[in-house]
């Protein structure tokens, strides 16, 4: 032990460091994207499509028992420039919130303040994942004489949870529910 | 490293602050929990990080041998151990109790009731709901039985009649037709959607509790079939709304709130324990490993004052005293770093001061050494048992031996036995052994081996004790006796010639004047007699003032006049008037210094010496004298030889004395005058027999100048 001199400490050290940094996280597989693309409606460009949810055991349990579940919807534009980095559009994001009543055993999903009642898990997943016609762009944001590079991402925002099961989702990859950034090219 | 540490500190105990508050139900934190986790987390790595460097500079600091390094181990583990023990402690009940409290929130008993309440408001809304459901078909009935036309109005009556609040009618596309409400001014019925009129379409009633948006209460919802005939429509849609009892909605509520926080509880409850189980832990480990660092200072201060001292013992250890320790500290150590300081400087003084005593003493055994050195009297100092300490250079000259032949050695070890030396010893310890606390004083003759000497010892006690070391003094007082017997034999001598001359005179006149007066009258026989008696008269009186002239000689000797004087020349010119009597052969050295002498008295000198050898030379069958000359390192040495019978063995001691004298005629002065001379010149006589018979007698005269030194 004594024989170590100082480099060597560090440099052990430092690997340790990295070794921990180095991401263990596979993508959760509970969100995944159906469908996505534009429609223009007057000079608005709407999102339409949708994603997949699928809640794991832990996160249905959950909001049966009356948790409320937060995700987030982005959508993001960049324009590709062969020179320099690309340029952002816009991004957009929408909070959607999922709840349940037990009294009334009914499903609710508020989208950008506005509550939707279901009867079914099912019913209200298929709601709280679909993009409903979103306004992501005007029509003046984007040319037609360039190609944009488009990507939406929904996932369950932990952060909105009640602390405990915070640590919990710190912990455990259960609570873990995320689409990544799903990418395509768009020219209008 | 302290400031590092410090600020670890400052960083941990805000990290555990925010965690303390975010686990507290605080909005703002809720968001960045993770985060604040990983700081946390982070700041124990970093603290764990920060001792395990610690802990490696120090295992290199006690493996490089540096002093205080295991103090400072050792230091740093009861500290460590200090903080561990009560830090563990709490967290092990701080943790226990928290997950029993956490545990004691959730009963079955509690959930069951929960869940009992919210079953029995979901049978009293369902009870509602049916009852409505009826309520709504009845009234769809009676509507069918209407014209189309009377429907809408006869809505209002029907609503009333069944007591419920809002009634409306809708077309197959859910297209409002006409509604009456209970309240006046009431808003638009809501309006139903795709699920329900499909529902409606199938001739299947629909209904719905639904909580109002503002969470006041509850309503209930049905919707059911209205069947005509008609052209147009075949069917009509009948929407009946009624509000929940109040009570009964609140309590509803109120139970579904109350089930849903419960459920929440109950589900974060591995959560709970975690949060707190992680809390607790965090903050353990970075206030745990906070004291482990800062007692890791902590000891490497505490032994730094320590690691002074060493440094400064073992400067001392090399006799450097001047290694100050610079005192940082007030309390004990300081202390005692400062009393190393004093001791150190006290010992420096002390040095300093031994050493001046010791020059002291080394300057007055210098002195003292001098002193006994250049005393012409021999000192001795002696051991109680008689063991002798010092001889100082006189006493070893007087005693004719080398100092070291007499020091370090009992005084009845002093020469062989038998000798003069050990006579004289033996006497020494007899009178020290008579007399051990008081002085003693004696004359000896000491035979030394080049003369005899006559020696006056005095013995004292050094100190008035009980066992007293002893000091001898011995004096050579063979000069003195010798020039008081001179002085006393030219006193005689002095009178002799003064008594015996004055009448001489007159006898030697008289009986001349009896010769005179009586040689002519007298016969021959008579005469001759006269004659001759006179004669033997005048020679004896003239012998006697031969000898009568000698003495006052040998009294009145006249101060030397000193002046440069050539020896040789002088040797040859006396030889000279030897040539016809007895020749003397010369064997002079040549390139002779001059020698400081007064003429005259050398030349009586040597004709003295020369008459002597002569004399006995009487009856010798082959007579021979030789004169030679020598440079010495005192000066010139002459020696005068002769073969006869050489001087008797018992008259040595007394050979320079007046009368004494070998010879029937010799007035015995011959050598004492010569003596005297030599005495006078400051040169030394030596008389011996030569190994083959005959008197040698040599006499080594200084250089002009050489007493001057």
């Amino acid at each position: 032990m004594h024989a170590w001199s100082r480099r060597r400490f560090v440099a052990v050290v430092l690997l340790g460091a990295l070794t921990a940094s180095l991401p263990t996280v596979t993508p959760a597989e509970g969100i995944a994207l159906l469908r996505a693309d534009l429609e223009l409606h007057g000079e608005i460009w709407q999102l339409i499509g949708g994603f997949d949810i699928q809640l794991s055991s832990t996160l249905e349990d959950a909001l049966h028992r009356g948790v409320q579940l937060t995700f987030v919807q982005v959508f993001k534009a960049q324009r590709p420039r062969s020179f320099w980095f690309a340029e952002d559009i816009a991004e957009v994001t929408r909070v959607i919130r999922l709840s349940y009543n037990a009294l009334l055993k009914q499903y609710y999903a508020t989208v950008s303040g506005h509550t939707t009642t279901h009867a079914s898990l099912q019913e209200l997943l298929e709601h709280a994942g679909d993009f409903n016609d979103w306004a992501v762009l005007h029509q003046s944001q984007v040319s037609r004489k360039h190609t944009y590079v488009l990507a939406v991402r929904m996932y369950l925002d932990t952060a909105q949870l009640p602390k405990p099961l915070q640590v919990n989702a710190v912990a455990s990859q259960r609570w873990q529910l995320d689409s990544g950034w799903r990418e395509w090219n768009f020219r209008p | 490293m302290i400031y590092l540490l410090l600020g670890g500190l400052f960083v941990g105990g805000g990290l555990i602050a925010l965690l303390s508050l975010a686990a507290a139900d605080t909005a703002l934190f809720a968001e960045n929990f993770p985060l604040l986790l990983y700081l946390n987390a982070g700041a124990v790595v970093a603290l764990l990080l920060l001792i395990s460097y610690q802990i490696l500079l120090l295992r290199r600091r006690i493996h490089a041998g540096i002093f205080g390094a295991k103090l400072t181990a050792r230091l740093t583990r009861m500290f460590a151990l200090m903080a561990l023990w009560p830090g563990l402690v709490v967290y092990a009940v701080s943790v226990q109790f928290v997950l029993r409290s956490i545990e004691t929130w959730f009963d079955v008993r509690i959930e069951r009731a929960l869940e009992g309440g919210l079953a029995l408001g979901q049978s009293a809304l369902q009870y509602l709901e049916r009852d409505l459901v009826k309520k709504a078909e009845t009234m769809a009935q009676q509507l069918a039985d209407q014209a189309i036309a009377a429907q809408l109005d006869r809505l209002n009556e029907l609503r009333e009649a069944a007591g419920i609040q809002e009634a409306a009618l809708f077309g197959t596309d859910g297209r409002l037709l006409g509604f009456a409400s209970g309240d006046k001014g009431g808003l638009a019925p809501p309006v139903l959607d795709q699920g329900a009129l499909w529902q409606v379409r199938m001739q299947q009633p629909w209904s719905r509790v639904e909580v109002l948006a503002d969470s006041t209460g509850m309503v209930v919802r049905v919707a059911v079939p209205v069947n005509i005939v008609t052209m147009v429509d075949s069917l009509r849609i009948l929407q009946v709304i009624q509000p929940v009892p109040l009570n009964l909605a609140e309590s509803a509520m109120q139970v579904e709130a109350a089930r849903r926080q419960y459920q929440e509880l109950a589900v974060s409850r591995v959560g709970l324990k975690r949060l707190y189980g992680l809390s607790l832990t965090l903050t353990l480990a970075i206030a745990l490993f906070t004291a482990i660092a800062l007692a890791f200072i902590l000891s490497t201060r505490l032994a730094a004052p320590l690691r002074a001292l060493a440094r400064g013992t073992r400067a001392v250890a090399r006799g450097d005293f001047s290694q100050v320790q610079a005192v940082t500290s007030r309390d004990e150590l300081g202390l005692l770093t400062q009393s190393f300081n004093r001791m150190t400087q006290q010992l420096a003084e002390a040095r300093s001061a031994a050493e001046a005593h010791h020059d002291s003493l080394l300057q007055a055994k210098a002195y003292l050494e001098g002193v006994l050195a250049r005393l012409t009297t021999g000192v001795v100092t002696l051991d109680h048992d008689l063991s002798v300490r010092i001889v100082n250079p006189a006493a070893a000259a007087i005693l004719g031996r080398e100092r070291s032949e007499l020091t370090g050695r009992p005084i009845e070890q002093w020469g062989d036995l038998d000798t003069p030396l050990n006579h004289l010893a033996l006497a020494i310890r007899e009178h020290f052994q008579r007399m051990p606390l008081s002085s003693w004083q004696g004359q000896w003759e000491y035979q030394r081996a080049d003369a005899q000497r006559i020696l006056v010892l005095r013995g004292a006690p050094l100190t008035a004790d009980e066992s007293p070391d002893y000091v001898l003094v011995i004096d050579d007082v063979t000069q003195l006796v010798q020039a008081q017997r001179d002085a006393a034999w030219g006193e005689v001598a002095r009178r002799l010639a003064h008594e015996i001359k004055n009448p001489l005179t007159p006898i030697q006149l008289s009986a001349e004047r009896l010769q005179v007066k009586l040689a002519d009258r007298l016969d021959e026989a008579s005469r001759a007699t006269l004659v001759r008696s006179t004669e033997t008269i005048i020679n004896q009186v003239a012998a006697l003032k031969g000898l009568v002239d000698a003495f006052s000689q040998y009294a009145k000797l006249p101060a030397p006049r000193i002046e440069p004087l050539d020896l040789n020349a002088l040797i040859k010119e006396v030889a000279v008037l030897y040539e016809g009597h007895r020749p003397v052969s010369l064997n002079l050295a040549e390139g002779l210094p001059p020698v400081a002498g007064d003429p005259a008295l050398i030349r009586q000198l040597l004709h003295n010496l020369l008459k002597n050898a002569d004399e006995a030379l009487v009856d010798v069958a082959e007579p021979r004298v030789e004169v030679a000359t020598r440079r010495v390192e005192a000066g010139v040495e002459m020696c005068v030889a002769d073969n006869g019978p050489g001087f008797p063995e018992q008259l040595f001691n007394r050979l320079f004395e007046p009368y004494a004298t070998t010879k029937a005629k010799g007035t015995g002065l011959g050598l004492a005058v010569v003596r005297k001379i030599v005495e006078e010149h400051h040169g030394v006589i030596e008389v011996r027999n030569a190994e083959g018979g005959g008197a040698r007698v040599c006499v080594t005269l200084p250089l002009l100048g050489q007493n001057d030194e």
